[in-house]
């Protein structure tokens, strides 16, 4: 049987973006998910000083919020952000190691709350975000639809 | 707009564009100032089976293509740094093109509230909107 969490799965298939995001799953604890994270080149935004663009911040967050999703439903079933609010403190440098952490703050009928924070390996907070999503989307592959 | 003020805005968005993160986002200026284009890409999806664009890389061109169109848009004094986001994903999207387009609610002299709306088959049937605020640094 296989006992990997839906985001180790998710990062295990070889996709075409997480290719391009370097992240390791460590674990859940008390509801918490945690992953680790390589910034890479790709999401250079200024060359001078290698930072990285918001964007890679909004990125990782939504995919770990998300992925921490699929680990509190029971069965496996696609979902799709509605709605993602980030705040974006000091920018990442490529290189850097970061953490993403995802806590689910409640499902209620078919949408999961979720909040979340992408740490330095100082602890310094570099950017956080809520998230909700729908678990269950009704998304049909675009030949089926007109 | 000056003509140096013209040739300041395109020296930076073309600065932008060049960078390794322009390139991975795909994200294209259009004939129309206040208008973005993202080239669709695999590595867009996120969802394999649905083929539905990734949430975060939504985001991504939102938050993007509001600094390009802010300084596209108005004489910025200094650099911009966006402080943060809030994104509604209205509608399923599908693995084309992205158009997001940019309009300013306010600017001040330290801050910027800006709005953005992203379709992919008309303007019409948005599939994404942001509000983002951005905070303009010292030149």
């Amino acid at each position: 049987m296989d006992t990997k969490h839906p985001i180790e799965q998710y990062f295990s298939f070889k996709h075409p973006l997480t290719e391009y995001l370097p992240m390791e799953y460590l674990g859940i604890v008390d509801d918490v998910l945690t992953m680790d994270i390589d910034v890479p080149e790709h999401f250079v935004a200024d060359p001078v000083t290698g930072a990285v663009h918001s964007g890679f911040a909004t990125l990782v967050l939504d995919t770990v919020l998300g992925g921490a999703v699929l680990g509190h439903i029971k069965l496996a079933q696609p979902i799709a952000t509605v709605g993602l609010t980030t705040q974006h403190m000091r920018r990442a440098v490529k290189g850097e190691k970061l953490t993403c952490r995802a806590k689910l703050e409640g499902i209620h009928r078919d949408m999961a709350h979720m909040s979340g924070q992408l740490s330095a390996a100082n602890g310094e907070t570099l950017s956080t975000a809520t998230g909700t999503f729908m678990i269950g989307t009704r998304a049909k592959p675009l030949g089926a639809r007109l | 707009m000056t003509v140096q003020h013209e040739q300041k805005i395109a020296g930076d968005q073309d600065d932008f564009l060049s960078t390794p993160f322009a390139t991975w986002l795909a994200i294209e200026p259009t004939d129309e100032r206040d208008m973005f284009r993202m080239r669709f890409n695999e590595r867009h999806i996120g969802n394999p089976f649905i083929r539905a664009l990734h949430g975060g890389v939504v985001g991504s061109m939102i938050e993007a293509s509001a600094e390009l169109g802010l300084g596209n848009l108005v004489q910025v004094e200094g650099p911009t740094e966006l402080v943060s986001s809030a994104i509604d994903y209205i509608r399923v999207t599908k693995d084309a093109d992205l158009f997001a387009r940019v309009s300013i609610v306010r600017i001040g002299r330290r801050l910027a509230f800006v709005e953005v709306r992203c379709w992919q088959d008309s303007e019409d049937l948005p599939v994404a909107r942001g509000s983002c605020t951005l905070r303009i640094l010292e030149a």
